[in-house]
């Protein structure tokens, strides 16, 4: 570099009088520049990326949640009752409204589904003549033991935990990935 | 003026910006056909004031954004307009940018060296498209919550990523304000970010090459120039598009579909239609072929699209010699406008209520299969006679495919057999008398002649075919026991079996047919009819009861009971049969023993239902319908509905009791009225014209419930909101379909600022006017510009783009003075006078000087006006609570310069 300096650089430079500014170092300077704040770059964005994605794979708290009196569930027919459901998400705490698929075999025992399809997160419905449960969006048929019957869902419906006191069932909400063989829990 | 033009320059490059921007010669002259960008640029500045102008209000919460939307809507003064304009240019962008596109596409602009300016105009159309999909959620309405559910999920279904991009665009696992928040900022700041910074990029690529002008060489070699001809042109397509945006704004209005809610099932979203066509060529896709329908039809779009330059390298321009292109071009346009009018009128999803109406003339197996059909979820997936779902074969005519009942018992029983990659569940389940049926009823579908073949299909099928349709035209045991699903129906079984299962049959029906919402069996049920866990032992006849399902109205004409008529008879059988069994034996309650039950019991039985605890449910039976008033209204009060949507609602909850449309004329004893209030028309006491104070004072009764005056009224009023029976979105539907009976418009404008209709009149008007102007002072120019005059405008001279230009400056002394003394052309200027390609730029700018002037003026007369009309005193309603103080004439005026809005919606009309 000192070389090519000294030597070619003179008549180059239009100011004449600027010592070991020639393009070739010009040249190498900005390569060293990128090449060194690159990394620098980099790093600066891991923060920014990080504050908007890292919120996104954060569990909320579920809690058992009472949805209503086993004793007004008819035996062997799911219902869908709503219920009113704390919210805790982010910086949101307050109440909303939910509903779960509630199938009473006895006062003590319940099934609960979420009411999301496992295919694709629509809204199913339950045909009480057919006893099957069918997803409007793609036709997936489930029995009402959940068991995929037909359609294209990978996974049978989704059940929730419960627990029954004094009369009570009470339910957490929690959501899983749709569209996968594996029950994942996502919210 | 000129003085603190060069100032500028001298200190920032404002001469030579100016100058690079406008001048510009365009080969083959200016067109119309090149406005469409200019005209683009004008829709993404509109969008951006409107935008920002609806900022004012908007707030991004889940919460607050419909109501934040809705009072923009209605009760900002001219909020209508900026909504409608924001609204209304969006679908404008995204038609005028296709059509620059395929503009482009057809001069074949997008060829060497032009390529990069192609690319970045692909990336805008589809910001643009992005921009839409983010703003449509932003309102937080069931249109737009659904789009964005469904797009979101699209999105999810790409291979590898696709989960994350769907988490990532909703910022969680559901949709949620984290969904709102993110698509909030991306539809006001890094979308529009994105679009202002490639547009510059476009406009200073396009500037490198200039405009690419017509193929014909020969036509090519006329010159013309960017201003002041091509921006005249520009100008009047602007301004046609605008007026055009007002008149939609006006009357046409974005549609109002309700507040945005999870929990509503009786939602199936059609996407905008945009996007129509890959929602319905989406539906080609099945099982696991469906990520290739959602992902790649989109991408493989978009790479057709980007593209373009770098596999169409053939260098002629001309349409003539690219046939290839041209073909390809107009068979995607075919495909794209085909596809979007089948998703116009293709049903969305399936219908969950369907039902499939046979003739009354078919045989009883037929109508049995029919039934089935509904019940069994068959119609979920099948479309028949254009209802159901379309995820399975339509089959309307499959009867008439020739298929055996062989081979359709087993495509029901084991479809797999057939075809192993079919989704079609396996109807195992069902007994073999169902599966005759079902395979009765699809041999008789086969077009219009479908009854006719239904009788020779059911004649050729088994004689235990033509026993099922004997039995059942002569209501037995033995038949119902047919229709019990998990019973074989064998006719060898005991009479015991018979009525046991008839009974659990009963049970299930009586469920399924939803007599449970109105009756209670055993402290379950509704409490809108009379309780029937005693019903067996009231020594009402096997008659009396298949009359009562089947007509109410014979032994009651005022029954609002509705007719189960559609049930086939063995399903009467069975629900009669159950109904006998109700003998108040087993497990029955207090409260439902007694035959007459009272207000008392039906409350706690309400109650129960719910999942209310008695003492919760106290506040809400208690009050009576003086006290109602006094109970704070709802959240649904505050949202504006959408009425056809809160019909289906209605026909659901309210119509047992208030009538179908609310007619009302439902008997209610024991209540000093002695029938449930109709609805249509609704009592004086809670109309209003206002349509906030009106939803207030329904929405008290809706959310509280109530009980009417009088002794011992057997039907009272649930309490919708605090049961927790319908969500606040489901009550405001519901109300604002009520005011829609009564003649009120939930969604009017409270305070237009200046109602549409006249708005439209006066822009109308003052566009008019400006034309007409500007016509005036062209034949007045063209003396003037044929005389080598340039009005007095200094600038003019930095502008010039032909030569005589500067020489007319030069002598412009003299040669003023002799048109002014001749009126005439001078014989220097030897070309015909007409036609723009002669008109000097400066008296085109003198032109459009003045039409921006007509524009200022008439916007100044127009909000002067506005201003007058709103705030004229009228004493009016305002969309203050009512106080119980205040009562039912809940009209206070302390608020009376507010709202003109009734006295000027009448006006209107």
């Amino acid at each position: 570099m000192s070389v090519s300096e000294s030597g070619k650089s003179q008549h180059h430079c239009p100011c004449g009088g600027c010592n070991g500014n020639s393009p070739e170092r010009r040249s190498f300077l900005k390569k060293t520049v990128g090449i060194l704040s690159t990394p620098l770059f980099v790093f600066l964005a891991w923060p920014f990326v990080q504050s908007i994605v890292a919120t996104i794979f954060r569990l909320p708290k579920a809690t058992f949640e009472k949805v209503g009196s086993v004793g007004t569930f008819p035996d062997n027919e799911p219902v869908l009752p709503k219920y009113e459901s704390k919210i805790d998400e982010a910086y949101l705490h307050g109440e909303k409204l939910r509903d779960v698929w509630v199938i009473k075999h006895s006062e003590s025992k319940v099934t609960v589904f979420s009411p999301i399809c496992p295919h694709l997160g629509c809204r199913f419905s339950w045909y009480p003549e057919a006893k099957k449960f069918i997803c409007p969006c793609h036709g997936s048929v489930y029995s009402i033991e959940g068991k995929v019957l037909g359609g294209p869902a990978p996974r049978g419906l989704d059940t929730l935990p419960w627990k029954i006191e004094n009369g009570q069932v009470y339910v957490k909400w929690e959501r899983f990935r749709v569209g996968i063989l594996q029950k994942i829990r996502i919210g | 003026m000129s003085r603190i033009i060069n100032w500028f320059t001298y200190r920032w490059p404002f001469k030579p910006i100016i100058k690079w921007s406008l001048e510009e010669d365009i080969p083959g002259g200016d067109s119309f056909w090149y406005s469409f960008g200019a005209t683009t640029l004008f829709v993404f500045v509109l969008q951006v004031v409107t935008g920002i102008w609806q900022l004012f209000y908007y707030v991004p919460t889940v919460d607050q954004a419909y109501q934040s939307v809705s009072y923009l809507r209605y009760q900002v003064p001219f909020g209508w307009l900026i909504h409608g304009l924001h609204y209304w240019g969006s679908n404008a962008f995204i038609v005028i940018v296709f059509i620059h596109l395929l503009r482009v596409f057809i001069w074949g602009a997008y060829k060497a060296p032009r390529q990069l300016t192609w690319l970045v105009g692909v990336l805008l159309f589809f910001l643009v498209l992005a921009l839409s999909f983010t703003g449509a959620l932003l309102p937080w309405d069931e249109l737009g919550y659904w789009a964005a559910e469904v797009g979101t999920s699209i999105a999810g279904t790409f291979p590898v990523v696709g989960f994350f991009i769907k988490e990532f665009m909703r910022g969680g696992a559901a949709m949620s304000q984290m969904t709102l928040s993110r698509f909030f900022i991306g539809h006001v700041a890094i979308l529009p970010g994105i679009l202002a910074a490639l547009i510059a990029f476009h406009v200073v690529a396009f500037r490198q090459f200039k405009s690419v002008g017509p193929w014909n060489e020969e036509k090519r070699k006329k010159i013309g120039y960017f201003w002041p001809q091509q921006i005249l042109k520009d100008l009047i397509v602007v301004s046609i598009l605008f007026v055009l945006m007002v008149c939609f704004s006006a009357f046409w209005p974005a549609q109002v579909s309700g507040p945005a809610d999870a929990l509503d099932n009786s939602i199936m979203p059609k996407p905008e239609w945009q996007f129509l066509f890959l929602y319905q060529f989406l539906k080609l896709f099945k099982g696991k072929w469906e990520p290739v329908g959602t992902t790649g039809v989109p991408l493989v779009l978009f790479l057709i699209l980007f593209l373009l330059p770098f596999y169409d390298r053939n260098k002629k321009r001309s349409p003539l010699y690219r046939p290839v292109a041209m073909i390809g071009c107009f068979a995607l346009i075919v495909w794209f406008l085909l596809f979007t009018i089948l998703g116009y009128y293709s049903k969305p999803g399936a219908s969950l209520t369907a039902k499939v109406s046979v003739s009354s003339q078919a045989s009883a197996s037929v109508k049995a299969g029919a039934q089935l059909f509904s019940s069994q979820g068959c119609i979920a997936c099948h479309t028949v006679h254009g209802q159901g779902g379309n995820i399975g074969p339509n089959l309307s005519d499959i009867g008439s495919k020739g298929l055996s009942d062989q081979w359709l018992t087993t495509q029901l029983r084991d479809p797999k057999s057939h075809d192993p990659s079919t989704e079609m569940p396996a109807f195992k389940s069902l007994t073999d008398q169902q599966v005759k049926n079902l395979v009765d009823f699809l041999q008789s579908l086969g077009g219009s002649s479908s009854t006719n073949q239904s009788s020779p299909s059911s004649g050729s099928s088994s004689p235990a075919q033509s026993n099922m349709a004997k039995s059942s035209s002569e209501p037995n045991s033995v038949a119902s026991a047919a229709g019990s699903p998990n019973e074989p129906s064998d006719s060898s079984q005991n009479q015991t079996t018979q009525t046991s299962s008839s009974i659990s049959r009963g049970q299930t029906l009586f469920r399924s047919q939803g007599c449970i919402g109105c009756h209670t069996v055993d402290g379950k049920g509704g409490s809108v009819g009379p309780d029937l866990s005693n019903v067996g032992s009231k020594g009402l006849s096997k008659q009396w009861l298949m009359v009562q399902l089947k007509d109410p109205k014979k032994h009651d004409p005022s029954s609002i009971m509705p007719s189960f008529s559609s049930l086939s008879d063995q399903d009467i059988q069975a629900l009669t049969t159950y109904l006998e069994s109700l003998k108040g034996t087993s497990g029955q309650t207090t409260l439902s023993q007694s035959s007459q039950p009272s207000t008392q019991a039906k409350e706690s039985s309400a109650a129960t239902q719910s999942g209310v605890s008695p003492q919760q449910s106290q506040p809400t039976s208690e009050p009576n319908a003086a006290s109602v008033e006094s109970l704070p209204t709802g959240k649904a009060a505050y949202l504006v509905g959408n009425p056809p949507h809160g019909e289906k609602l209605y026909n659901n909850h309210c119509s047992q009791c208030h009538g179908k449309d609310g007619k009302g004329g439902v008997a209610n004893p024991g209540s000093s009225a002695g029938k449930i209030p109709p609805l249509n028309p609704i009592s004086k006491e809670l109309f209003s014209k206002n349509p906030i104070s009106f939803a207030e004072n329904i929405d008290r009764y809706i959310q509280h419930g109530a009980v009417p005056k009088g002794p011992h009224p057997q039907k009272s009023m649930p309490a919708f909101g605090d049961n927790l029976k319908l969500t606040q979105q489901m009550m405001a539907e519901i109300e604002a379909y009520i005011l829609k009976l009564n003649g009120v418009d939930r969604a009017a404008i409270l305070h237009p600022g200046l109602a549409p209709y006249a708005f439209f009149a006066i822009t109308v008007g003052g566009y008019a006017v400006a034309v007409f102007v500007i016509l005036l002072l062209w034949s007045r120019l063209k003396n003037v510009i044929a005389g080598g005059e340039v009005p007095h405008k200094p600038q003019a001279a930095e502008y010039q783009t032909d030569s005589t230009g500067a020489e007319s400056q030069a002598g412009s002394e003299t040669s003023a003075a002799r048109s002014e003394a001749k009126g005439q052309a001078p014989p220097s200027e030897d070309q015909p006078k007409d036609g723009i390609q002669r008109l000097r730029p400066s008296s085109v700018a003198f032109a459009i000087i003045v039409i921006i002037v007509i524009t200022i003026i008439a916007t100044a007369v127009m909000l002067v006006f506005s201003s007058f009309v709103t705030t004229k005193p009228i004493p009016s309603i305002t969309t203050q609570r009512i106080t119980s103080q205040e009562g039912h004439s809940g009209i206070s005026t302390t608020n009376s310069g507010q709202s003109a809005n009734n006295q000027q919606k009448e006006n209107e009309e």
